[in-house]
């Protein structure tokens, strides 16, 4: 079962105060914190297995490239894709920018497209910028409604109108300012109806960086050409996120690396280079960070025996709780999607007519964080307030400025979870939020 | 930090900012905004005849309240202070002038420093 109190007790870091305040860490979605199994996991490998990876014939390095070889394996098997198809790199602006130098520098000319949203992080918009400036092709975004919901019509629209030209779509799967999730699904399968041929149909990029932490995912299942996530996010070790790939762009050379070196080559000589035949290899250029790649191992298998349905079931009661009590905040306002809340008012329904719990609590769009404005205060000074209560929540853009702009919000307030949290922190926050009130009169 | 962050002199600043108008006729100004939380400031300059001191300040602005509360003292601090004198003004001044026991956290201090930024442009413009 979820036991959050024993799960609490596995993160060291979390029995500390802060203000002579007890911790209430309420800013995963920028960083989680992690577990003594990757801690350990990371120190054991420094005390015991050390070695430079696929270079030696000595004892240490084969142990080393053994945990190296298992971590890539057991990380790919988190998300149901194929080791040869994960290509570990440091974070997920690393691997969004690792499909701009790999991917669309070989495969785009000027009048092609990208589209991406208003919603994204900067991390999925800078790199396609760029990619505009170096090939000639376009940038279209697709717009938010007034619930912070992606505009999919629009998208569908500029299909039509684009046909072929369209080359990438580049879409966060959760949006890390509003939590927003995207019809994932209904996009892919109208992608196929729109181009029945797979050699035109445009490849989807998805940024994985808020998903990954939080839902069952399965690469293949999803039917996507690119996936990008962070281990930090994930209770992993920072330093370390991945990049998932199509299989079948890996194979035609559709994908290319994008870092080169040692390691990833076959054959080097004066006159030319030879990459190495082996895809993992052909994108792992340089001594790898094998630590931070088995701390990461360690975090997948840590979220795979709470299992991942019960990490969504627990984050969309936090979701649900928190939004419900900030609704009865009058200076507060949340943003993004709050059908949660009548997700949570299903649930009472269905309880209320058969007199039982229902098995499985309804998943709503709204995963990982609920963000607010603070009517008459800055963000900044609300995160401020908080923080001297013991509760540490994000506050500004969140690297989301168009997103901003769109609303015309100068910042917001962002409270995130993870599998440590409780409605009991949810209940500090709002205890914290009273002081806010308090302090500026408001 | 934070604990007594919210002291007196900042909230009293909030509410009753000095110096907070635009001047029509000003010698400069300029705009600075934070790109981190999105604070922003326009600060509007005069100078007595010999060009070498402030004679007069005006900001706008909206933003956090460390930014806000920043700005306000220190447009009263430099009225009628030299260009020379406030060059040499820094984070510690601003922090002083707030009454902070301790030093600001790393996330504020560009929130703290905005102002001074504005400033500090506005009278390399006018140097030149
Ligand atoms: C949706 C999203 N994309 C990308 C990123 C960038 O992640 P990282 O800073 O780990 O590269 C983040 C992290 O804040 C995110 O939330």
């Amino acid at each position: 079962m979820f036991d959050v109190a024993k799960i609490k007790a596995d993160f060291p870091i979390l029995s500390q105060t802060v203000q002579g305040k007890r911790l209430v860490y309420l800013d995963n979605a920028a960083t989680s914190q992690k577990p003594r199994a990757v801690i350990e996991a990371i120190t054991h490998y420094y005390e015991t297995s050390n070695a430079n990876v696929h270079r030696g014939v000595h004892s240490l390095s084969d142990a080393s490239t053994h945990a190296w070889e298992e971590s890539r394996a057991q990380i790919a098997q988190f998300f149901c894709a194929d080791p040869a198809e994960l290509i570990l790199v440091r974070n997920s602006t690393e691997a969004l920018n690792g499909i701009a130098y790999g991917w669309a520098d070989h495969n785009l000319t000027a009048g092609d497209i990208i589209i991406t949203s208003v919603m994204e992080h900067h991390a999925d918009i800078v790199p396609w910028q760029q990619v505009v400036e170096r090939t000639g092709a376009q940038l279209a975004f697709v717009g938010v409604d007034a619930a912070g919901r992606l505009q999919t019509t629009e998208l569908y629209n500029l299909l039509e109108k684009h046909g072929e030209k369209v080359k990438l779509i580049a879409l966060t799967y959760i949006s890390n300012a509003l939590g927003t999730q995207i019809p994932l699904t209904e996009i892919v399968t109208k992608l196929h109806a729109l181009y029945p041929a797979a050699t035109t149909r445009p490849r989807i990029a998805i940024d994985g960086a808020q998903a990954a932490p939080h839902i069952p995912l399965d690469f293949h299942k999803l039917d996507i050409d690119f996936f990008a996530f962070s281990g930090h996010k994930m209770l992993g070790p920072m330093g370390v996120g991945g990049l998932i790939v199509r299989k079948k762009l890996l194979e035609t050379n559709e994908m290319q690396p994008w870092l080169f070196g040692g390691g990833m080559i076959a054959e080097v000589h004066t006159a030319g280079t030879k990459f190495n035949e082996d895809i993992a290899e052909r994108f792992t250029p340089g001594t790898p960070d094998v630590a931070s790649a088995v701390g990461l191992a360690a975090a997948c298998r840590y979220l795979q025996n709470l299992g991942m349905q019960n990490v969504l079931e627990h984050d969309q009661q936090l979701v649900q709780y928190t939004i419900a009590q900030l609704s009865q905040i009058p200076q507060v306002k949340v943003i993004g999607p709050i059908s949660p809340i009548s997700a949570q008012v299903a649930r009472q329904q269905q309880e209320d007519e058969s007199g039982e719990t229902p098995q499985q609590l309804p998943v709503s769009d709204r995963v990982g964080s609920v963000s607010f404005i603070y009517d008459g205060v800055h963000a900044h000074d609300v995160a401020q307030v908080l923080d001297s209560e013991g509760v540490a929540v994000r506050s500004g853009h969140h690297c989301t400025m168009p997103l901003h702009e769109t609303f015309g919000w100068q910042a917001s307030v962002r409270v995130s979870f993870q599998v440590y949290n409780t409605t009991e922190d949810v209940d500090q926050l709002i205890l914290a939020l009273k002081k806010v009130a308090q302090v500026f009169g408001k | 930090m934070s604990q007594d962050l919210y002291q007196a002199v900042i909230l009293e600043e909030l509410q009753h900012p000095q110096n907070k108008r635009e001047l029509s006729d000003a010698a400069v100004s300029v705009h600075e905004t934070n790109s981190s939380c999105g604070d922003d400031v326009t600060v509007f300059l005069k100078f007595d005849a010999t060009g070498e001191r402030v004679s007069e300040v005006g900001w706008q602005g909206s933003g956090c309240a460390i930014s806000q509360a920043a700005m306000s003292l220190l447009s009263e601090k430099i009225t009628g202070m030299l260009v020379s004198e406030i060059g040499s003004l820094g984070q510690a001044d601003l922090e002083s002038m707030l009454g902070l026991q301790q030093p600001i956290a790393y996330g504020r201090v560009k929130c703290l420093l905005i102002g001074l930024q504005a400033v500090k442009k506005a009278l390399n413009i006018n140097l030149i």
